[in-house]
């Protein structure tokens, strides 16, 4: 049954192609994409039902439902349906109707073939067609330069991403002799404490193919350029394919158990994405680019947490991530043409902050936000892992999100003491009122998420541990990143004290800081010179060669 | 001796550099040669496979390694084809034993590419990337089986090239494998740039758009049908 999955979306791709009408082909389409939602729901629920196991056609063409797989199915299934279902209106009358429908069934079943594979290289298979069907997707409007050339980008990218997952699973498979998922767990678990070193190297290289995929620095820069693509490819690359990197993760869990290095590297590249894709985002005047960062940045959480051991949380995340984004994306449209049609920016409180530099006037005396800002999110933060009957300070992972929790929830409460409001304490309690939500569900359903993934308890413990750092490093590290916290709120406080929301001493190293946000920190010159570099040398290589033969 | 014209058909450097002087001096055979060529190897493969020592299987990665910088400035589709063959094929000699195997699974592709190129050639008088271009609006039945032959050629899963280069992949360590692994990035790059600028951009209004008929669509379309199959058995 679990073959089928990706099977389905072959057949309606097949068959859409040879459809003249487009209403046809949206129908027939949107009936493959309901099916295999079903059948991936019914999945989910044997999954869940302790019927977890592995079918084979050939040694090949073998497929494994387990907890991951059915779950990733399931979310991968669910998003593709209602990207099938808004793209019927939305590529109406476009051209190539059939062509996008059949390519975006073709992509659904590359991923669905990844999250199901058992044999070591069909999950390359689907992993690499993923890849290569996006490219034919993001160049869909093949008019268009730019969706040529970013395009190619891309390929580029997911090739060297790739080219490291291959890595990784030719060292796994040739250390312990098995090309089946079940096998190599099973091994793993028996000699991995003599093999630390190649899973060390594989753990590192599985790392490194999610970093491509999932878009983290320095291999980001295809997502947020590929907007010339339709918009359902975008909330579909946005809300599913990008998450492949958090999957890929979880599904070699057991390497983590005996390799530490992958996991450290994750850590640090997920901050550095995280931090850099929110910073970008902000100074995006385009609103799809905008969102793009904003995927970028929400990856880079979503690895982050992968590097501190919470796999589980980092499946909950991309799933959270993916539905929001997807709604957001198909959204995307409707304030464009909406902003379109109204030239004039309503002037409120943001833009008065942002455009007028026009600070609003509080209501309230500045220490009560202050208080609540601190102490109401820290509150909650604990409260909700209590609840949860998560011991939040057993291992330094847990630590870090507490920490991360309460800085986000923090700098959201933040906000609305620095934009004021016409009545701040009642949009002070619509802010914690979700926030409570957000965090009672993020705690709640990430725990549920661990149990349902990691029954083996011991596993996910030996992944916490092994993600850990020196004590001290750890502490120190905790201090700097409050410290940064605190400076920042001080100086909102400052700036507020003296009535200028850019101090002057520092206005002239605000402005080249933002110079080079609005360059992208020049991450496409350097792609562009290696590029550059590349062919020189190529063409050198040549013009020798050639002068050899003549 | 018939290792010697091994050395010619499955080209490593200074060898290669005779195939190449020959390659442009062929002709109208030059448009045919990677097929031609490809079969003359295989022939001499199929006598018996060869032995391969050290040296020769440094000289295949460096060769394979100085082609594939060299396809990254090539512009005529069907001398892509002829780079492509050198940087890919001297890797058949880091296992010799399965040199058979890894050559036809290579050539199925190939030779369904220059076949292909061969019919936009006969249209516009040059096979040069910059002759053409908007080709997927006008001519889908090529485009489609003009990428599908470039994907099968480039090894990507799950075509049988990949399972053949693969094979090749494992054999060796950590360092090769990489090399080997960056060199395929670079051939992808090398081969979806070029063609994309032929399949994809604006139609020329001074082109006669004429699409494969089916005497040559259908044989290159199962021919391509195996090379995707195969491997699933």
């Amino acid at each position: 049954m679990v073959g089928l999955l990706p099977l389905l979306p072959i057949i309606s791709a097949v068959t859409v192609v040879f459809l003249k009408e487009e209403k046809r082909v949206r129908r027939v389409s949107n009936a493959f994409a309901l099916a295999t939602f079903l059948l991936s729901l019914y999945l989910l629920l044997t999954a869940l039902a302790g019927g977890e196991g592995v079918y084979a056609f050939t040694a090949f063409l073998s497929f494994r439902l387990d907890a991951l797989s059915a779950l990733m199915s399931a979310i991968v299934s669910f998003i593709s349906l209602v990207v099938h279902f808004y793209a019927g209106r939305y590529m109406q009358d476009e051209p190539g109707y059939a062509r996008f429908y059949a390519l975006l069934d073709l992509t659904v079943s590359a991923i669905l073939l990844t999250v199901t594979a058992e044999h070591l290289l069909l999950l390359f298979t689907g992993w690499s067609l993923t890849g290569t069907f996006l490219y034919f997707l993001l160049t869909h409007n093949y008019g268009r330069r730019p969706a040529v050339r970013y395009g190619l980008w891309t390929l580029v990218i997911q090739r060297l991403g790739d080219a490291f997952l291959l890595v990784a699973l030719l060292l796994l498979a040739e250390g312990f002799g098995s090309y089946e998922l079940t096998g190599l767990f099973e091994r793993i678990e028996q000699e991995g404490e003599q093999k630390r070193l190649l899973l060390e190297l594989a753990g590192t290289f599985v790392v490194l193919s999610a970093f491509a995929k999932s878009a983290q620095v320095p291999f980001h820069l295809w997502l947020p350029y590929t907007m010339e693509g339709p918009t359902p490819v975008s909330a579909l690359m946005h809300a599913g394919i990008v998450n492949a990197g958090g999957f890929i993760v979880n599904r070699f869990a057991p390497v983590y158990a005996f390799a530490e290095v992958g996991l450290h590297l994750a850590f640090l590249v997920g901050l550095v994405t995280a931090v850099l894709g929110a910073l970008l985002m902000l100074v995006q005047p385009d609103v799809k680019k905008a969102l793009g960062y904003s995927t970028v940045g929400q990856m880079g959480y979503m690895m982050m947490e992968a590097g501190l051991g919470a796999f589980a949380l980092a499946v909950y995340h991309l799933f959270a991530h993916g539905v929001f984004k997807a709604t957001l994306f198909m959204s995307s449209g409707t304030v464009i043409h909406e902003a379109r049609k109204d030239p004039n920016i309503p002037e409120d409180e943001i833009y008065k902050f942002f455009v007028e530099r026009e600070l609003p006037p509080l209501k309230l005396p500045w220490y009560f936000f202050a208080l609540i800002t601190v102490l109401v999110p820290f509150g909650l933060v604990v409260f909700a892992h209590l609840a949860a009957g998560v011991d939040a300070f057993k291992y330094q992972g847990a630590v870090v999100l507490l920490f991360f929790g309460w800085i986000t929830g923090a700098q959201t409460v933040f906000s609305i003491y620095r934009y004021g409001a016409k009545s701040p304490v009642k949009t002070l309690l619509f802010v914690l009122a979700s926030f409570t939500v957000v965090i009672l569900g993020y705690v709640f359903i990430g725990h549920s998420f661990e149990r349902f993934l990691y029954p083996d308890q011991e596993l996910i413990k030996r992944i916490y541990l092994n993600a850990e750092i020196d004590p001290l490093i750890f502490e120190l590290q905790i201090l700097l990143l409050t410290a940064v916290a605190v400076a920042g709120w001080f100086y909102v406080y400052y700036a507020y004290e003296s009535k200028e929301v850019i101090i002057e001493k520092l206005r002239e190293r605000y402005a080249l800081l933002y110079r080079l946000l609005a360059r992208e920190l020049y991450f496409k010159e350097f792609y562009e010179k290696v590029g550059e570099l590349l062919t020189t040398l190529g063409r050198r290589t040549d013009e020798l060669f050639r002068g050899l033969v003549r | 001796m018939r290792k010697l014209l091994l050395l010619f058909t499955v080209p490593v450097l200074p060898f290669s550099l005779a195939t190449e002087y020959l390659y442009a001096r062929t002709g109208v055979l030059k448009d045919l040669f990677v097929p031609v060529l490809g079969l003359l190897a295989l022939f001499l493969v199929s006598l018996g496979a060869p032995e391969a020592g050290g040296l020769l299987k440094f000289l295949a990665v460096v060769t394979s390694l100085v082609y594939t910088l060299r396809l990254l400035v090539v512009e005529e589709l069907l001398g892509w084809v002829f780079m492509y063959y050198l940087s890919v094929a001297p890797l058949a000699w880091l296992k010799p034993e399965q040199m058979l195997m890894y050559l036809v699974a290579f050539l199925f592709p190939l030779s369904a590419l220059t076949f292909l190129l061969l019919h936009l050639k006969r249209l516009a008088g040059t096979a040069h990337a910059r002759a053409v271009s908007g080709t997927a609006e006008y001519m889908p039945v090529w485009s489609f089986l003009t990428f599908t032959a470039l994907i099968a050629s480039l090894a990507v899963a799950p075509a049988y090239t990949f399972f053949a280069l693969y094979n090749v992949v494992a054999s060796y360590g950590l360092p090769l494998a990489l090399l080997i692994l960056l060199e395929w990035v670079l051939w992808n790059w090398s081969g979806f740039k070029l063609f994309s600028a032929v399949l994809f951009g604006r139609p020329r209004e001074d082109f006669r758009y004429e699409d494969v008929g089916s005497e040559l669509a259908f044989p290159i379309f199962f021919l391509l049908l195996v090379v995707f199959i195969l491997p699933l058995f």
